[in-house]
């Protein structure tokens, strides 16, 4: 009776215990195939062929999308864009104006990395999103990490080799390291990838032909500091075209062409790298007029 | 103990249902004299647990009126001196028999100590020592019964009401039970119990009334009514009508 | 009313929630949910802990949520469906202390199931080289305690007349509304049509407002603690609107005839 009574308990426990760990095993592993084959598939881009491949692929990209506007929520500390609202005096609004702060605020220096993860999860989920890869660098820069930031980029050529974004991007961090000649020559390439023969009225086009004149303006300070004041000249002047009237490049053209070719002094370069230390925080995303950069 | 232990006046209810209106109780008069053993019987659905619903206050009669130990019963206070034991008892699966029992003494708002001492002792008078600490989803059908009679009893109350006690137990089962009647009834307890077990009811009932369709057939000591019928159970039959369906 | 009885009522739900392995189920899994986020490799940088908080929060808000209303719509009906309430009523013990009872006990046991939770979170979130900041850890666990109260009354009130199914599907209707739509009106009704927006403005202001009782914000993006005297006026807000939920409640089941279990 007795050893009968026992093993009874000892087998209802055991069949307990088999029952919770196949549980937690299930779900872990279903919890974990669902995240990885998310991210794996489409990291490799062969899913798209098939239907479910596509369907899941809209999925992820739906899932990044909502990804990003959380980093951005984040670098807004939690406060939601405002839109227009009534009931402003209500018990209820006042109360949880005090509860939940909603004004507007931005992340700064360190705390900037609590928007990583997001990013980091966008370009996971959805690896043709370069903004995203864009913006994680920019927050990076800003937080100093210019070892993550290199590595980042290096990743986004892989996926994105003729974005000359992304290789401007690789050329100021080189610049930041004194890495001049390879900041030269990565920014050269970046020149030939950036088209700008479009119609320059869109947004995107506007964009592209900022981004030219930075390239050109990095690379003549680089000329001018190796001293090739000719070739850096000849940049400034296609800024010139591009952007007619610019009071500053022009006084600057002028002093270079006062100075003998071959006299180097770096004072363009230490210019920028200064110019761009002060350059305020901004986030790509945030595009509502009363955000104030 | 002075006064009526229960009392019903024209007490009617009448249950609204889907099909139309059942009258459950139409007008009975009872009264149970306080430290007697009275047996409620009837055949099944006359009416009998529906009566005992009303003692409790969970159903607000239709009309008449029911009191205990002269208290209206809607109160609260009539409460406080009864002990229930429904038909079917099922207890708390999750507690054991001893949290059980103390469950019942706070809400009665018994003394800690006093709490303790009282399930001790019904939990030993009942069988029940061994099984006090196992949870009461391991109790067996005679074991769930015998914790509800003790559950009913841990506030030493004055009357009891229990609803056929004696359902679905063993021949030693019941004895445990009868035992335990017995053992109230010279402590000057009021009993109220129903039950389809006649030939228990002639050993311990001081007196009964039957109860058919809602309405009371017959009442008084078993002795007196069983007359030349020889035994109660022909009685019932006969008084309930019943006998002619089955025939003699 | 005497609490003696109260107490006696809810110490009973509480045993049952401890000693029914449901609530552990839901602890487990926010464990591994919370270990698989932090797992996440973020470009190798340290110390990123706000979307674990985020992440942790809002599991432990999901699953208060769901042991809330699972505890307090079960526990009327299935006294009733075991025949269990026959008993306890015929006990000097009014309808009012029970269903008083009976949310006692669902609040107190699903506000215990949420310490557990936070105190997963403050260690998994401290393993991970972050912190809480003490105050506002307090007062957002408090007013979740308290937008767990209100949960359960609302559970309490809708199983005072359903079963417990039907009940728990309107409570989470109606506490997914509260804190989720509800808030949402004063941006709806600024475009909405005159009829509309007479509607929008009623349930504006009956419905229960949960979102003032969510402090994660405060938590995930370091705003540091919200003022005492706010947080008293919400907790006041909860109380009477606990108070509300359960008057309706009892109303609702004072004269409420109780059925029989079918145990034949
Ligand atoms: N809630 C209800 N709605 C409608 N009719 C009901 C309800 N409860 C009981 N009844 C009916 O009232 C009558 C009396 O039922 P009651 O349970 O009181 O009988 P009883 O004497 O206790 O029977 P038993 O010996 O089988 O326990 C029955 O006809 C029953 O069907
Ligand atoms: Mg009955």
């Amino acid at each position: 009776m007795e050893t009968i009574t026992n093993s009874t308990v000892n087998g209802r426990r055991r069949e307990r215990f088999y029952g919770w760990a196949a549980v937690i095993i299930l779900w872990t592993t279903a919890f974990s195939m669902a995240c990885y084959s998310d991210i794996a598939k489409h990291s490799e881009h062969n899913a798209a062929g098939s239907t479910i491949g596509r369907l899941l692929s809209k999925a992820s990209i739906g899932l990044s999308q909502a990804c990003y506007e959380r980093a951005d929520l984040y670098f807004h500390k939690g406060v939601p864009h405002s839109s227009k609202k009534a009931l402003a005096d209500s018990f209820y609004h006042i109360l949880n104006e005090e509860i939940n702060p909603s004004s507007h605020a931005h992340r700064h220096g360190r705390s900037l990395a609590e928007i990583m993860p997001w990013l980091k999860l966008v370009t996971s989920l959805d690896p043709g999103n370069i903004e995203a890869r864009l913006n994680a660098v920019f927050l990076l820069m800003k937080m100093k990490e210019f070892d993550v930031a290199e590595k980042v980029l290096m990743d986004a050529r892989r996926t994105n080799p003729k974005d000359h974004r992304v290789l401007l991007y690789l050329g100021r961090i080189y610049v930041k390291r004194e890495k001049i000649s390879e900041a030269g020559q990565i920014l050269e390439t970046a020149l030939r990838f950036c088209h700008d023969e479009a119609c320059a009225g869109c947004d995107h086009c506007k964009d592209t032909l900022i981004d030219k004149r930075a390239i050109l303006l990095y690379l003549a300070a680089i000329d001018e500091a190796e001293g090739n004041l000719s070739q850096a000249v000849e940049r400034l002047e296609a800024i010139i075209e591009i952007f007619p009237g610019s009071h500053e490049i022009e006084t600057t053209i002028k002093a270079l062409k006062k100075r003998p070719d071959g006299e180097s002094s770096g004072i363009l370069l230490e210019a920028l790298k200064s110019h761009e230390e002060a350059e305020s925080q901004t986030f790509s995303s945030c595009t509502v007029p009363d955000c104030e950069h | 103990m002075k006064g009526n232990g229960i009392e019903m006046r024209g007490l009617t209810v009448t249950y609204a249902s889907r099909m139309g209106t059942v009258n459950a109780l139409s007008g009975i008069n009872l009264t149970v004299p306080s430290g007697s053993v009275f047996g409620f019987l009837g055949p099944n659905g006359a009416g009998k647990t529906t009566a005992m619903h009303v003692l409790l206050g969970f159903i607000t009669p239709t009309s008449g009126h029911a009191s205990i130990f002269g208290e209206d019963v809607q109160g609260s206070i009539a409460r406080q001196r009864i002990g229930y034991l429904p038909e079917h008892p099922i207890a708390y699966r999750f507690l054991t028999g001893r949290e059980y029992l103390q469950m019942a003494g706070s809400l009665f708002l018994l003394e800690p100590t006093q709490i303790k001492s009282r399930a001790k002792l019904l939990l030993g008078q009942l069988d029940l020592i061994d099984a006090a600490d196992r949870r009461i989803s391991t109790y067996s059908r005679g074991m769930m019964q015998r914790i509800c009679l003790a559950h009913t009893l841990m506030s030493d109350p004055d009357l009891l009401i229990l609803d056929e006690p004696t359902g679905g137990l063993d021949p030693s089962g019941r004895m445990k039970i009868r035992m335990m009647i017995n053992d109230l009834r010279t402590r000057g307890k009021t009993i109220f119990f129903s039950s389809h077990e006649l030939s228990e009811v002639e050993l311990m009932c001081d007196s009964v009334a039957i109860l058919a369709d809602g309405e009371i057939v017959a009442e008084g000591k078993p002795a007196a009514l069983v007359g030349e019928d020889k035994s109660l159970e022909r009685y019932f039959l006969r008084v309930t009508g019943t006998e002619k369906e089955i025939g003699p | 009313m005497k609490i003696r009885r109260i107490i006696t009522i809810a110490k009973t739900v509480w045993l049952e929630a401890l000693r029914r392995k449901d609530v552990y189920v839901l602890l487990i899994l926010l464990g591994i949910m919370i270990v698989a986020v932090m797992s996440l490799d973020i470009f190798g940088l340290g110390g990123v802990v706000g979307y674990v908080k985020d992440v942790g929060l809002l599991a432990a808000w999901f699953f208060g949520m769901v042991v809330a209303i699972t505890i307090s719509t079960r526990q009327l009906p299935d006294e009733e469906k075991a025949n269990t309430i026959f008993p306890l009523l015929a006990k000097p013990v009014t309808r009012a202390e029970l269903l008083t009872g009976k949310w006692a006990g669902a609040t107190v046991s699903a506000t215990i199931a949420m310490l557990a939770c936070y105190l997963l979170l403050a260690v998994l979130v401290k393993l991970k080289g972050g912190a809480f900041e003490g105050f506002t850890f307090l007062q957002c666990y408090l007013l979740h305690a308290w937008a767990i109260g209100v949960i359960c009354a609302i559970g309490i009130l809708f199983s005072t007349r359903l079963n417990k199914d039907a009940a728990a599907t309107l409570s989470y209707v109606t506490a997914g509304a509260a804190f989720l739509l509800i808030p949402q009106i004063p941006r709806i009704v600024v475009n909405a049509q005159c009829v509309q927006r007479s509607g929008l403005l009623v349930l504006y202001y009956i419905m229960p407002h949960l979102e003032l009782f969510d402090m994660r914000r405060r938590m995930v993006h370091d705003w540091g603690p919200a003022s005492w005297s706010s947080l008293l006026y919400v907790m006041i807000y909860g109380l009477v609107l606990i108070g509300l939920l359960l008057v309706l409640s009892w109303l609702a089941y004072r004269r409420k005839v109780l059925s029989r279990a079918d145990l034949f």
